[in-house]
């Protein structure tokens, strides 16, 4: 019981310090309360609309295909890891220990060709293509 | 060590908060986050009785339930994104062209 | 026998086949994506689920998963997680027939459509979803073909992106069918916590008290825990199948959906869901054993769902004003007809209830996609969606129609027609499971008020086409090939599958023997 102890009086201690040094600089700063002190801070520039801006959908598709690939090596980190191994053993091919993820990164891969000939990679659009986009 | 009852009652209370973020929350991404969140309570419990029973199954079983998870959030703001440019809302109690 | 020369992952041809369809339609769409032959699209998904089928009856006849004793080539364990026998191959037929049906008719359907590839893919990846799920015999591998048929469903149900109903429909869809997979994958871990493992034979050996749970408990101590994830396992099944208590997505989303959807969602789809239920619950769960681990025997729970959803379904049609609602409805009902073959299962016997539910799934996967069809075809005619907007159609249509009235007596189970025998046998092998259980008795009776119940609604349709007289102001009706051809094809087997019937009860029974037995 006596590390948990240790723990809590830990966990007091890094509670205790912020708090603390807010409490202090809180009683010795002087007040001079002014409304660009309460502005947005952006780099020093003049604050313009709200923090709440719609974002461009290309975000969405990127982060999508991004999405694709960080899954992907969920799935690649095990087999790499017991890739040397089956690869030295004799029980299994060459072929049975690649092929089945290189079927699976091949499948993937048809994948992003579709994204990327249907736009989805595209970041800007001239008026032009949304005037093609349109027709489709 | 911590004995797997732990695990599950963790699990089982990931589970009910997002059980409770579906019945009562009308925004569809708060909808979205709150499966999820389910989804991560199983992960929980499969990892925690892997490791109880000494196999590795459960633990590449969340790997693919992680995959479906992501799978399924895509799809998922797709549905949601035209929901929006179609009702201008993501609130999923709005649409009711049909009746319930 | 030729069989033999093929390895045995080709066992697992007609989901290949469809697999590779897919990515096909896919990779065309990358190197030409605003192409507009719709032609070879629609024509390389026909092919592909045809080819599916073809492989399919093939096996089946060549005897692959027959047992050896019947001279047939025995259950094929094609790779880890899969197995392919007879009822695996009974319902890839199943999903291969009614995908070839929807494609065909989805030709005309998408005139003008903007996603034609995107369409196909998708229905034939759902497909592929559909015909693993018929395979699978891991709690793994049903997870990822379940969910393999069940995203592109979302995404097909909301791909009339500018119609209201169709977004509104895809959203419910998948909100109902995200939290009801949340539930199913909690349940899986459950099962998983209480056996240690995933394996179907591998959780009834442990269920059996033959082997011990991984780590070396007994079993009875978990009994609480596998219960649990027992019934949550039921959820997540009843979203597929479209039966209480995850059956309100199913009203919204065939009806706001392109019908080809919604008659490819409540055929195959459904037939999917309940060849996984029947196999999960047969093979890993066995009756004898079960209720002495949980403390209940998992048939009183399919005695109430099925009882719950037959009466809700056909009471919820009856009251309805637009055809696909009532269709849709109706769909719920006969959801509650196949879990019959759940419910009426004993320790030591009920192949012929739970054959009788499989005939019934095949016989619907005609009837039903049929009747949705024409439902695409009256959207096609732009005629409206009530009873009333459907009076006097026969005038016009007289073909067509005399298939939708085909449908509507084969739907209602009258006497000449296929949906008759497989309720006939329902009926008779639920009479002989009330043997052993008396509430059988009460669903066997349920099962006959709600059948006469619903030749009520079914024949007020066919009242509307062929006796109403049509309004005054209708164009003429356009034929399109497409629609017409799958809707004759589906008319033609539902009476043909009467002579043919023999096969199909053979079929079916040994389906339902591979597992119960």
């Amino acid at each position: 019981m006596n590390d948990w102890i240790a723990i809590g009086a830990l966990a007091l201690v890094g509670l205790l310090i912020p708090l603390g040094m807010m409490l202090v600089s809180y009683l010795l700063r002087p007040t001079v309360p002014e409304t660009s002190k309460r502005a947005t801070y952006e780099s020093g520039e003049i604050p313009t609309g709200g923090t709440r801006v719609r974002f461009n959908i290309q975000y969405y598709m990127v982060a999508l295909l991004f999405l694709v690939f960080d899954i992907e090596t969920a799935f690649l980190f095990p087999w790499a890891v017991a890739y040397l191994d089956a690869v030295e053993s004799d029980a299994i091919s060459l072929l049975e220990v690649l092929g089945p993820m290189l079927l699976f990164v091949a499948i993937l891969l048809i994948g992003l060709a579709w994204a990327w000939r249907n736009g989805a990679v595209q970041w800007a659009q001239t008026p032009r293509q949304v005037e093609a986009d349109s027709d489709r | 060590m911590i004995g797997v009852e732990y695990y599950v009652l963790l699990s089982m209370a990931v589970f009910c908060i997002g059980l409770v973020g579906v019945l009562t929350r009308r925004n569809a991404l708060t909808f979205l986050m709150s499966v999820e969140l389910m989804l991560n309570a199983a992960n929980i419990n499969l990892i925690a009785f892997a490791f109880y029973h000494g196999n590795l199954t459960g633990q590449v079983f969340a790997l693919f339930t992680m995959a479906l998870a992501a799978a399924e959030v895509a799809v998922g703001l797709g549905i949601i994104l035209v929901l929006y440019r179609n009702f201008r809302d993501v609130d999923v109690t709005v649409p009711t062209t049909m009746r319930w | 026998m030729a069989i033999y020369e093929l390895p045995e992952w080709t066992a697992l041809g007609p989901a290949l086949i469809l697999a590779v369809t897919a990515l096909a339609l896919f990779a065309f769409d990358s190197i030409s994506p605003r192409s507009t032959n719709r032609q070879l699209l629609a024509g390389t998904a026909v092919a592909g689920s045809l080819t599916s089928l073809g492989v399919a009856v093939w096996f089946t006849v060549a005897g692959v998963g027959t047992p050896t004793a019947d001279g047939g080539n025995g259950v094929i364990d094609p790779t880890h997680g899969f197995v392919v026998d007879q009822l695996a191959l009974y319902f890839m037929i199943i999903v291969a027939v009614v995908t070839a049906l929807i494609v065909v008719a989805s030709y005309d359907y998408l005139v003008d459509h903007a996603y034609q590839a995107e369409y196909y893919s998708l229905v034939i990846l759902a497909a592929t979803g559909m015909s693993l799920m018929a395979a699978a015999d891991s709690l793994v591998t049903i997870l990822i073909a379940l969910e393999l048929a069940s995203l592109p469903s979302y995404a097909l149900v909301a791909i009339l992106k500018d119609n209201r109903g169709s977004v509104e429909a895809g959203l419910k869809y998948f909100l109902i069918g995200s939290l009801s997979s949340a539930i199913f994958i909690y349940g899986i871990s459950l099962v998983y916590g209480a056996t240690g493992h995933l394996e179907l034979a591998a959780i009834a050996e442990v269920v059996s008290g033959e082997t011990e749970a991984g780590s070396g408990h007994d079993i009875t101590e978990m009994g609480g825990l596998l219960g649990l994830g027992i019934l949550m396992l039921i959820g997540g099944f009843a979203f597929k199948t479209a039966s209480v208590p995850f059956h309100f997505w199913a009203p919204e989303a065939y009806e706001g959906a392109p019908a080809p959807i919604s008659a490819f969602l409540s055929s195959a789809s459904k037939a999917a869901g309940f060849v996984v239920l029947f196999r999960v619950f047969t093979e890993a769960f066995p009756l004898g054993e079960i209720g002495a681990v949980i403390g209940f025997d998992w048939t009183v729970a399919f005695i109430v769902l099925a009882i719950v959803t037959m009466t809700l379904g056909n009471f919820a049609a009856a009251t309805q004003d637009s055809v696909k609602r009532m269709l849709a409805y109706s769909s719920i009902g006969h959801a509650g007809y196949a879990l019959i073959g759940l419910a009426g299962l004993t320790a030591d016997g009920g192949e012929l209830v739970m054959g009788a539910a499989m005939m019934h799934l095949l016989v619907y996967g005609f009837m039903n996609t049929g009747a949705f069809l024409f439902v695409a075809l009256a959207e096609h005619w732009g005629v409206g969606r009530t009873f009333e907007d459907y009076n006097g159609l026969a005038a016009q249509a007289p073909v067509a129609c005399a298939a939708m009235a085909v449908f509507m007596f084969s739907l209602a189970g009258i006497p000449p027609f296929g949906g008759f025998f497989s309720k006939y046998f329902l009926f008779v092998g639920a009479l002989e499971a009330a043997t052993a259980s008396t509430a059988m008795l009460v669903v066997a009776a349920v099962l006959v008020i709600n059948s006469a119940l619903s030749l009520y609604y079914y024949s007020r349709l066919v009242k509307a086409i062929w006796i109403e007289d049509p309004p005054a102001t209708r164009d003429r009706l356009a034929q399109p090939t497409g629609l017409y051809a799958a809707i004759i094809v589906a008319a033609v087997m539902t009476i043909v599958i009467l002579p043919g019937f023999g096969p199909v009860v053979d079929a079916a029974l040994d389906a339902a023997g591979a597992v119960v037995g």
